[in-house]
């Protein structure tokens, strides 16, 4: 009959536990990164870039070029909301504002049905490569809000004047 | 075997298949949205960028496989190791925020930013699930298990 001494049970089990361990954790990097770049999700996420061919026609809302956006900005007149993922917003976003990813966006949102239709509302994305922020501008028209424009230039141009950005 | 053993291998079994589901549970959110869930690392505010994609990419992964191996008793030993590794790192990272007084969403069962704020309650709920992980991983016996099974057969 073999005899195991406690301590050497427990360095068995140890070795036993962290060979799996190692086994599981390569498996799951495996399957993370195949399973991101199957879906085109996490690094392998690719952003939209088309560029408006007419922007400020009738069916889009209003452009505000860098220093309209910055006065309302400054003046605290607009509320802003950035269209891009949740992920981009929270690397960086412009001051004050609130996040609305386009993917997420529908007229039931709790931050849309929240907000009087009256309010002020400037959307933005990364830049002039982007069309998101005109995506989210149109459908918070159709939700009611009487007062949407879409901030052209987006987070890139924001953060080549220096405004104020978070965190 | 005797009848107490034979009620402690099948207490241990449930509990390791409980602690399975939950692992499994908390990591579909995360898998199949891996852009929110690295949004819910960066507000941590410990890494960001690159670094919280990348955890973003393989943590999930992980917790799914440790929950599979939970249920099934498959690398079982090597999935609660790897849980109790987990569980200490979410307690020390959830600890660090709370003593920084960050007001943010844990990021651990669901990534909607509004809900599951941290709290108090997170490290006694995880230090309940350390003690779980434990006692699965140092019984010397997995009963319903299929490492078992597949020892046998080999």
């Amino acid at each position: 009959m073999e005899i195991h001494h406690p301590k050497s049970r427990t360095r068995e089990l140890l070795r036993t536990a962290a060979v799996e361990a190692i086994r599981i954790v390569l498996l799951g990097a495996a399957a993370g990164f195949l399973f991101t770049a199957l879906t085109g999700q996490g690094f392998f996420r690719h952003t939209t870039r088309t560029n408006p061919t007419a922007p400020n026609d009738a069916s889009t809302p209003p452009f505000l070029t860098y220093e309209e956006a910055e006065s309302l900005h400054v003046r605290q007149e607009a509320l802003f909301v950035d269209a891009r993922s949740s992920y981009d917003f929270g690397m960086g976003h412009i001051a004050g504002a609130v996040s609305i990813p386009l993917q997420d966006s529908d007229p039931t949102h709790p931050l849309i049905s929240a907000l009087p239709r009256d309010q002020q509302l400037v959307t933005y994305c990364d830049g002039e490569e982007c069309s998101s922020s005109i995506a989210l501008a149109t459908l918070l028209q159709s939700a009611g809000f009487s007062k949407v424009r879409v901030f052209f230039g987006g987070w890139n141009e924001w953060r080549k004047h220096h405004q104020a950005t978070e965190p | 075997m005797t009848t107490p053993q034979i009620r402690r291998d099948a207490a241990i079994a449930v509990l390791r298949i409980l602690l399975g589901v939950l692992f499994l549970y908390a990591s579909l959110g995360k898998i199949t949205d891996p852009t929110a869930f690295a949004s819910s690392v960066t507000a941590y505010d410990i890494v960001g960028g690159h670094a919280a994609l990348f955890l973003a990419t393989v943590l999930p992964w992980v917790e799914a496989l440790c929950g599979v191996g939970l249920i099934l008793g498959l690398f079982w030993r090597g999935s609660a190791f790897l849980t109790i590794l987990m569980l200490a790192q979410f307690t020390a990272v959830v600890l660090y925020a709370l003593w920084r007084g960050l007001d943010i969403s844990c990021g651990c069962y669901t990534q909607d930013p509004a809900a599951e704020r941290l709290g108090w309650w997170k490290i006694g709920e995880n230090a309940i699930l350390l003690v779980v992980a434990t006692l699965v991983l140092r019984h010397p016996r997995a009963i319903l298990a299929l490492d078992r099974v597949l020892r046998r057969s080999l």
